[in-house]
């Protein structure tokens, strides 16, 4: 049986490792983005495939602005700036075109179908027979001195239906001008030079943040060197994510050091051995190799925050490890082998009620859930072999002679539990808890707000900020999305829609509103509009010619044909417009409309709830409610969890048995959250995420309590405290952590821990005894 | 010794205060049109705030400049209205239209990176956005003044070309010039 567990364990281990040199032989895939961590959605699918392709555009653009009085240094600047970043294959040029003369590309497209493009306030006139204001509109323009039309122009376009009807189009959407090939802004004295492109790789990917930020720190300092008072603004989520990185790396450092030596210390003074640390380290590290490796396998990346919460784990190994060290506190210690089958049942008995929680938590279609539950039951289970069947061959320790007094000590908890000489003080701390619960459940404020859950650095922030109050480039918080078969069907609902929001935009619920089909209207949109023209100024035509002097040629000779977007180049599409071009795919065309200025999104949601083909998006609120979703479904699927283990336990415990074995565990998890409250502290998606650990680690607690008999007794209640205080190190110091999610997660488990191991005893009973060994 | 340069009068500069009104007349001449398309009118300046361009012939049309952009109006109506928001290339025209016309010289000295030059007993002055590292929509423009500005040219890339005269330039405090102008708008049909 030994021989076989361990030939199990090697052969797990190997592999192991095998999997995570394979994996990692490419850098290690570690993904920072919080978002990755939320499941596929549960939106439509078009919807969900609409956002996807937006969020990768959106996060893979970088913004740099150079700034210096001079507008010729700041321009070589960021010449410069883009040529370093294009050879360190950090940027890749996008949009060489200017705003400018990307729209004359498109004027330049749309010109032969102008009679068919009229702008809204255009299409209104004809229909009302006021062609005379079109027609002098003409002549002022034609006469001003500051006229932008040409002879050409005049002449192929006499009625200038194409300039009008592309001046109604162009919004204010940026404060940037062109200038010198380049666009630019003066702001107090400064220009500004815009240096912009996309992402070469992932900016959640740790080598293309590193890459990123060594090819731009080295060209920063090359410039700052080469022109004096350069400023010099960034903005890009590979910049968040890189910082992200670092802080997630420096805290770990650092409180991993702090709780390390905690540990190394706690246990030397217990055991007076490095022995016992040594095995618990192997413990550690097999399940973390087990972990590790079957979550790369099964997902080909891993999350920073699974990482964590899977590393919390090691609470549950160490105390595997602590209840077969702590077997060596008697008189007549038995070998290795017999202590090991003396722990055997509490350890299987923890292992499967955590492994099965932890199953039940994999169901729910969350990948973060899905890594979080994978890592732990994988790496526990790597954890428990390593104890039950590798720590008796490499065990050569001698009995513990000390200890006797640390034992003592060790039942005090139990001791107040169970002696009826504390019967009183046990009632007044039970009542005093219970209220301070209670009120604490009072103070409880859920907090799903993905905005505040990042905790986005405040330099970086910063300058965001700046670049945006420079540009005049607005943060969109909403967008609409439009489906249809084709595109003229997605033309079509833009235009109805459109119609809908030009009297919001006149209400001043928003300010503005950006549409593909503003520009390329629907086939049926420029019929309607051609023969209003043919109806209303085409007869005008002669007079008009006459009147600013031109014969010959005859404008407006066209064939039936119209425009569609299909026909268009992609170059033919400016830049500005180009995402709006969400996706297509055969039989299914999407669009997104862009919308600045939302004073208020219920108009907008009503506006959606009309069709089933038009879909209102707002990433942070969809995020934030995506966020509560799944704290609800978290907890929700621990409430499950704690069933299917009620299940297993009753087994062996009978169904009030089973009860009593996970209280300890339940009684954390419930009155974790009130009493965080009482800090003030609010109630995420984190917590909820934390409270797993909590119900793994108390549970374990409890079944080491539960299985132990006689004078068992007090090595278990040794090996749990002893468990408790190295994973408070390991992981309640985590509450340090500046990361909002990092903290919320240590600060979870400093208090849920705590609880467990204090109710722990509970789970024990006295009158039934559990004596068979699993 | 004799002093070479500006061997003649400076043009007029307008003081704080003053503004300048006056009749215009301008004819656009489009590559391949029969004819030049020719308006006359009048202009009303009124410096750091508008420029009124009144055009009065081939038919009444008001133009006003202010520091927001470019409105124009038929019979009373505004028919198109340019934001500098939308097109920043046309505040410099603006700005360089209203220093010309108040005899305002050496910003656009300094944005042409030329001198006034003395023609005969006039002054000129060329504008070639292009070499200034500015994106305009005309290839160079040319002033001729004397006391006022009295002739701007307008040059095209393609060719085309807009020739202005002014006439009668009056300066005045701005409240004279402004009633003016309030006047000569009721007199439209």
């Amino acid at each position: 049986m030994n021989r076989i567990g361990l030939s199990v364990y090697l052969v797990l281990l190997i592999s192991s490792i095998l999997v995570i040199v394979m994996r990692v032989s490419g850098g290690f895939p570690l993904e920072t983005n919080i978002l990755a961590l939320l499941p596929e959605t549960e939106e439509l699918e078009w919807v969900a495939r609409a956002e996807a392709v937006e969020q990768s555009e959106g996060t893979n653009r970088l913004v740099i602005l150079i700034g210096n009085p001079d507008f010729e240094t700041a321009r070589s600047a960021a010449e410069m700036l883009t040529t370093s970043l294009v050879d360190a294959k950090v940027l890749e040029r996008t949009g060489r075109l200017s705003p400018s003369a990307a729209v004359k590309n498109l004027s330049a497209a749309l010109f032969p179908y102008r009679t068919g493009l009229l702008s809204e306030g255009d299409r209104k006139l004809l229909a009302v027979d006021k062609e005379q204001v079109v027609i002098n509109r003409a002549l002022v323009q034609i006469l001003s001195p500051l006229s932008l039309v040409d002879a050409d122009l005049i002449r192929r376009d006499p009625f200038l239906l194409l300039p009008n009807f592309m001046a109604a189009r162009q919004n204010v959407e940026t404060k940037l001008q062109s200038r010198a090939n380049v666009l630019a802004v003066e702001d107090n004295n400064i220009w500004y030079v815009l240096v912009s492109g996309k992402l070469i790789g992932e900016p959640f990917d740790q080598v293309v943040q590193s890459r990123t930020l060594s090819a731009f720190e080295a060209a920063e300092e090359r410039l700052k060197t080469q022109f004096k008072g350069l400023k010099i603004l960034k903005a890009g989520a590979v910049f968040y994510g890189e910082r992200a990185y670092h802080q997630a790396e420096q805290e770990a450092s650092f409180i991993g050091g702090i709780s390390l030596l905690g540990i190394v210390v706690l246990n030397f003074l217990i055991f007076r051995s490095f022995q016992p640390l040594a095995l618990s380290i192997l413990a550690i590290a097999s399940g973390v190799a087990g972990g590790l490796a079957m979550t790369l396998l099964f997902f080909g990346t891993l999350h920073l925050l699974a990482l964590v919460f899977g590393a919390g784990l090691i609470g549950v190994a160490v105390d595997y490890s602590f209840h077969y060290v702590c077997e060596r506190f008697q008189e007549n210690v038995p070998p290795p082998a017999a202590r090991a089958a003396a722990i055997r049942s509490g350890l299987t008995l923890g292992l499967v009620s955590s492994v099965l929680g932890f199953l039940t938590l994999a169901l729910t279609p969350f990948p973060g859930l899905q890594q979080i539950a994978l890592f732990s039951a994988s790496g526990l289970t790597l954890a428990y072999l390593t104890v039950l069947y590798v720590f008796p061959y490499v065990d050569r320790a001698k009995p513990f002679t000390h200890g006797g007094s640390i034992l003592s000590f060790s039942m005090v908890l139990h001791d107040f539990w169970w002696q009826t000489g504390y019967r009183k003080l046990r009632w007044v701390i039970v009542v005093l808890v219970i209220f301070a619960a209670l009120y604490g459940a009072t103070k409880i404020h859920i907090d799903d707000d993905v905005r505040r859950l990042q905790s986005l650095p405040a330099d970086l922030q910063g300058e965001e900020q700046s670049i945006r109050t420079l540009t005049g480039i607005e943060s969109e918080t909403h967008r609409f999305f439009v489906r249809g078969p084709s595109s003229e069907d997605v033309l079509q609902t833009e235009e109805a829609l459109g119609l809908d929001l030009e009297a919001l935009r006149a209400n001043g619920v928003i300010r503005g509103y950006r549409m593909i089909s503003q520009f390329i209207p629907s086939v049926e949109r420029q019929q309607e509009n051609r023969a209003l023209v043919n109806k209303t100024l085409i007869p005008h035509l002669a007079e008009h010619m006459a009147r600013i002097g031109l014969s010959g040629y005859i404008p407006y000779q066209h064939g039936d044909q119209m425009l569609t977007l299909d026909q268009l180049a992609v170059t033919d599409i400016p830049s500005f417009l180009a995402p709006l071009l969400v996706y297509k795919t055969p039989g299914v065309v999407v669009h997104a409309v862009s919308l600045t200025g939302v004073k208020d999104s219920a108009p907008l949601a009503a506006l959606a709830a009309k069709s089933e083909n038009i879909e209102l998006v707002n990433q942070a609120e969809s995020l934030s409610r995506t966020f509560g979703t799944y704290r609800l479904k978290a907890l929700i699927m621990l409430a499950v969890a704690y069933g299917v283990v009620w299940v297993f336990l009753s087994l062996r415990y009978g169904p009030f048995g089973a009860v009593k074995a996970m209280l300890p565990s339940i009684g954390a998890v419930v009155l974790t959250p009130p009493l965080i409250a009482l800090t003030g502290e609010t109630f995420t998606f984190f917590n909820a995420m934390s409270l797993m650990l909590v119900f793994a680690i108390g549970l374990d607690y409890a079944v080491f309590n539960r299985e132990s008999i006689g004078n068992r007794k007090r090595r278990a209640m040794l090996a749990n405290g002893l468990s408790a205080i190295s994973t408070l190190l390991a992981f309640g110091l985590l509450a340090m952590s500046d990361t909002y999610a990092i903290h919320a997660f240590g600060f979870t488990i400093l208090v849920g821990i705590t609880l467990a191991y204090c109710l722990a005893p509970l789970a024990s009973d006295l009158n039934h005894d559990t004596t068979d060994p699993l | 010794m004799l002093s070479i340069g500006r061997a003649h009068a400076d043009p007029i500069v307008l003081a704080d205060g003053e503004g300048l009104q006056g009749r215009f007349e301008q004819s656009r001449h489009l590559r391949g049109f029969d004819k030049p398309i020719r308006s006359t009118g009048q202009f009303f300046l009124l410096p750091k705030s508008s420029l009124i361009w009144q055009t009065e012939r081939p038919f009444f049309t008001r133009m006003v400049i202010d520091n927001k952009g470019i409105s124009q109006s038929v019979e009373g109506a505004e028919v198109t209205r340019l934001d500098f928001d939308k097109f920043p290339g046309l505040q410099v025209m603006r700005s360089t239209l209203e220093n010309s016309l108040s005899g305002n010289w050496a910003p656009l000295e300094k944005l042409t990176g030329s001198k006034l030059q003395p023609t005969g007993d006039k002054w000129s002055l060329r504008f070639t956005p292009k070499s200034s590292g500015l994106t305009l929509p005309f290839a160079y423009l040319s002033f001729e003044m004397s006391d006022y500005l009295e002739k701007v040219e307008i040059v095209k890339a393609n060719g085309d070309k807009d020739v202005i005269t002014f006439s009668q330039q009056k300066q005045a405090p701005v409240k004279e010039i402004l009633e003016a102008a309030q006047k000569s708008r009721e007199r439209q049909p």
